[in-house]
């Protein structure tokens, strides 16, 4: 190798090493954060006072909106699931976004639904609706059918239909405690500032749930899912948490978020040409409270309570399927607002939360996998080899390593914990074989997602699968 | 690179020390079970004693002696008195008036008014109302009205509302209508709490000449959602009142307390230049169950406003057979609106039967 391709691999090493130490500085200061603040949360909760705001004439009635497609696996325990909820006044809207399976025929049978020739003031764009319908057995349960046009387009249509001034999104596949909705209630109560929060995510696949009610909340049995478990808790958990209190957390999870209908009407709904909704409703949400003075103190916020399950992926083609759309994502709404980046006029959110999305979450793919390709070269050429390849590892894997650990010991350390030893064997467990090859696995789907925009512009979501819940084991 | 490798070392010592940490976790979790475990039959123990005193079994003077459990004592009293109800409350009191336990209250007196925490202070507003008794706890609790903590004061007026401190009820309007963050529902549900002893002090309150227009408000949801008649005269004043908000909450007031002398007035309403009114005024009238509210109803229904509309509609489902008469007219109407608003409450109420689905889109 020549002399000035060994400098240039040396800035290159430099650069990623540094980039490393960053990353992973920043995601652990966000996860002490992150624990601070949980634990500022649960300490403000009142005596008594979920229990007053489940009882109050003056708690506001919230609209769930939930968008269906090709849900026929799950739709019915999550609607049972919701329709449980401990709540004084909700109504569920189910947007079947033109399903292909049994979905609509299914809630039709199982809910035992009438024709409603609904009226309702059309304001956001969506695809034509073909009918809506009233269940006879929950008069506070109503399925929008409408042509296919992806989860933003749904949502909009529920949220059309929508009565009431709030608004719950979920996903179709999502389990909520009982609780979940006064958990995610009670900022608005306090501070009529806030216009939207967003709860931690749980994967659901560990669950035990009986007639749309948690019986059990398992881990996941499986690696690839106790993977993601970790991922989740270091992610959804402790450092969107810590992102909130910068005030630069820019993905509301579309699983399970709430928001004011007016807010969400006056962003303009969900972006109906997005990749997915969610990232890029929150980055608009940023952009709109600092572009109108009307709207200046508005907050959004976080709940650090567990009050949604979620499936995530228990196969690697699905998984793979999943994290190339988030890139595309991710990736999409950064380039739609890169305006943002380091403007001041956007307060946090434009110094450090646009900024830290594009270059430690959507180009960490790219970084990630320029380090092994350096790697592979420091090998092949034999330059200071050892010296070299250690560092990579100890700044790349073992750096990673230590934020997961640390993630799962601080999760140990609150009233969320996993009681049983063998829990936190396995979640620790995870968090340290997750750096040694599914992660890699990782870095590769995220890069093929971005080839996938960047040069296809492909917007679908691609291969999804839905599993049935686990049943309670037999007396 | 000696920088790279300093941080290098740096990354390997700390990531040891996690990983001595996981052990330490893993090792000591059995430990932290136990030790819950035996926590939780501390708790247990107190809790059956304490359920041993109010069944009258376990006589008072038992909790004088320290069991080590005295760290639970207050939370699991308040607890128990939210269960068992008022008596068994008054009861459980008598325990830190009798016994040894006296110093948990003056510890509780003391964090509310000493604590540069302010969750500590929150929490000492929120359990005196359990273990201590209504004129020792008053004066405190007033004066924490005024804390520099907004959360500190809801919580103090939340345990005056609990004793029904009724003298509290102005305090607390003056206190808590204040921040411009703060959501009026909040104030409302303290005053609310305080019950029927707190109307003449809303009404009189109602009645000065200039209070503050948000105390009005308060005074007049509170007033609603107690169902206090003799509040009528009054509320109907605020019914034509320049103030937009004050109307809003006359009108939705007047059809929870039921009051049949407002029908006519909450018929004028429906002309309001403001949607906000005369959609409540529509559902008002629905309460109220006035048929001779029909006719206002119904020319309603072609209002400009969808809430109007609805609300209208809705209403007159609630009026017997003359209101879904009007509303069977209504389907007819010309006015396209009137006629679909109609059909959506009639569906939504069984009144218009759907046809079965008998096949898919």
């Amino acid at each position: 190798m020549s002399p000035d391709m060994m400098a240039v691999l040396e800035i290159l090493i430099r650069i990623i090493l540094i980039y490393y130490l960053m990353m992973h500085g920043i995601y652990f200061f966000l996860i002490l954060l992150g624990s601070i603040e949980q634990k500022r949360y649960h300490q403000g909760i009142q005596f008594l006072e979920f229990k007053r705001i489940s009882q109050s004439p003056l708690t506001p009635p919230v609209s769930i909106v939930i968008s269906a497609y090709n849900e026929e696996k799950v739709i019915v325990h999550t609607l049972l699931n919701v329709l449980q909820l401990r709540y004084p006044q909700f109504e569920v809207i189910v947007v079947n976004d033109g399903s292909e399976d049994g979905t609509l025929k299914l809630l039709i049978e199982r809910f035992k639904l009438e024709p409603l020739d609904k009226v309702f003031k059309k304001q956001l764009p969506s695809k034509p609706v073909r009918a809506v319908y009233q269940s006879a057995l929950h008069k506070n349960l109503i399925v929008v059918d409408k042509e296919n046009g992806r989860r933003a387009d749904a949502n909009n249509s529920g949220v059309d239909h929508a009565r009431y001034p709030i608004i719950c999104q979920i996903d179709a596949d999502c389990v909520l405690e009982e609780d979940a909705l006064l958990y995610m209630i009670r900022p608005f109560l306090y501070n009529r500032n806030v216009v939207a929060a967003a709860a931690i995510i749980r994967p659901s696949n560990g669950l035990i749930v009986e007639n749309g009610r948690i019986i059990k909340r398992n881990l996941p049995e499986t690696w690839l899912p106790l993977f993601q478990a970790v991922e989740y808790l270091r992610s959804f958990q402790w450092a969107r948490l810590g992102l909130t209190r910068l005030k630069s957390m820019l993905c509301m999870s579309g699983a399970f978020t709430i928001i004011r209908k007016e807010i969400f009407i006056a962003v303009g709904g969900a972006n109906v040409g997005a990749v997915v909704d969610d990232f890029e409703l929150t980055v608009s949400l940023h952009r709109y409270i600092h572009e109108h003075e009307e709207a200046k103190d508005f907050e959004i916020t976080y709940i650090p309570d567990p009050g949604c399950y979620s499936q995530v992926p228990e196969t690697l083609k699905a998984f793979c399927s999943q994290r190339n759309f988030w890139q595309r994502a991710i990736l999409q709404s950064l380039i739609w607002n890169r305006d943002m980046a380091f403007n001041s006029r956007y307060g946090m959110a434009g110094m450090f939360g646009v900024p830290f999305y594009f270059i430690f979450e959507a180009l960490s793919a790219v970084v990630e996998a320029g380090a092994y390709i350096i790697a592979v070269l420091v090998l092949f050429f034999r330059i200071d080899s050892p010296a070299i390849l250690m560092l990579l590892f100890i700044f790349g894997v073992l750096l990673g390593t230590l934020v997961s650990i640390s993630a799962v010991l601080l999760q140990a350390t609150t009233r969320m914990r996993q009681e049983k030893t063998r829990d936190i064997i396995r979640m620790l467990s995870a968090g340290f074989i997750e750096h040694f090859g599914f992660h890699q696995f990782h870095v590769l789907c995220r890069l093929v997602g971005m080839y996938d925009l960047l040069v296809k512009g492909k917007l679908a979501y691609g291969y999804r699968e839905r599993t049935e819940y686990r049943a309670p084991p037999a007396p | 690179m000696t920088v790279f490798f300093f941080f290098a070392k740096a990354i390997v010592f700390l990531t040891a020390i996690v990983i001595l940490l996981s052990i330490r976790v893993v090792l000591f979790n059995n430990i932290a079970i136990r030790r819950e475990a035996r926590a939780k039959k501390g708790r247990s123990a107190l809790r059956e004693a304490l359920e041993g005193y109010l069944r009258g079994e376990i006589h008072v003077s038992v909790f004088s002696t320290p069991h080590g459990e005295e760290k639970f004592l207050v939370g699991l009293v308040a607890q128990l008195a939210e269960e068992m109800g008022e008596a068994a409350q008054k009861k459980l009191l008598y325990i830190f008036e009798t016994t040894g336990t006296h110093f948990l209250v003056q510890q509780e007196l003391r964090r509310l008014s000493h604590s540069r925490n302010w969750r500590t202070r929150q929490r000492a507003a929120t359990y005196l109302p359990y273990i201590a008794n209504r004129h020792a706890v008053i004066p405190p609790l007033l004066h924490a009205l005024a804390d520099k903590s907004l959360m500190v004061r809801f919580s103090a007026a939340h345990a005056l509302a609990k004793i029904k401190a009724v003298e509290a009820t102005i305090p607390i309007l003056e206190q808590l209508s204040a921040p411009a963050e703060w959501p009026a529902e909040r104030t409302i549900e303290i005053i609310n709490e305080m019950g029927v002893e707190a109307v003449p002090i809303l009404l009189r309150y109602l009645a000065q000449p200039s209070p503050k227009s948000e105390g009005k408000v308060f005074a007049i949801r509170a007033l609603g959602l107690q169902r206090a008649r003799q509040a009528i005269p009054l509320i109907l004043t605020y019914l034509s009142s320049p103030d937009k908000e004050l109307r809003i909450q006359s009108a939705k007031a007047l059809g929870n307390i039921g009051a049949p002398e407002a029908v006519t007035p909450l018929c004028n309403s429906m002309h309001d230049s403001a949607w906000e009114v005369r959609a409540l005024a529509a559902s008002s009238l629905g309460l109220l169950k006035a048929d001779r509210a029909v006719s206002a109803l119904a020319g309603a229904l072609g209002d400009s406003v969808w809430w109007v509309r609805y609300n209208t509609a809705d209403s007159l489902a609630e009026l017997g057979q003359k209101g879904v008469a009007a509303l069977r007219d209504a389907l007819t109407h010309e006015d396209r609106f009137a006629a679909e608003v109609s059909r959506l409450v009639m569906q939504e109420r069984s009144l218009l039967k759907s046809s079965p689905v008998t096949s898919l889109p």
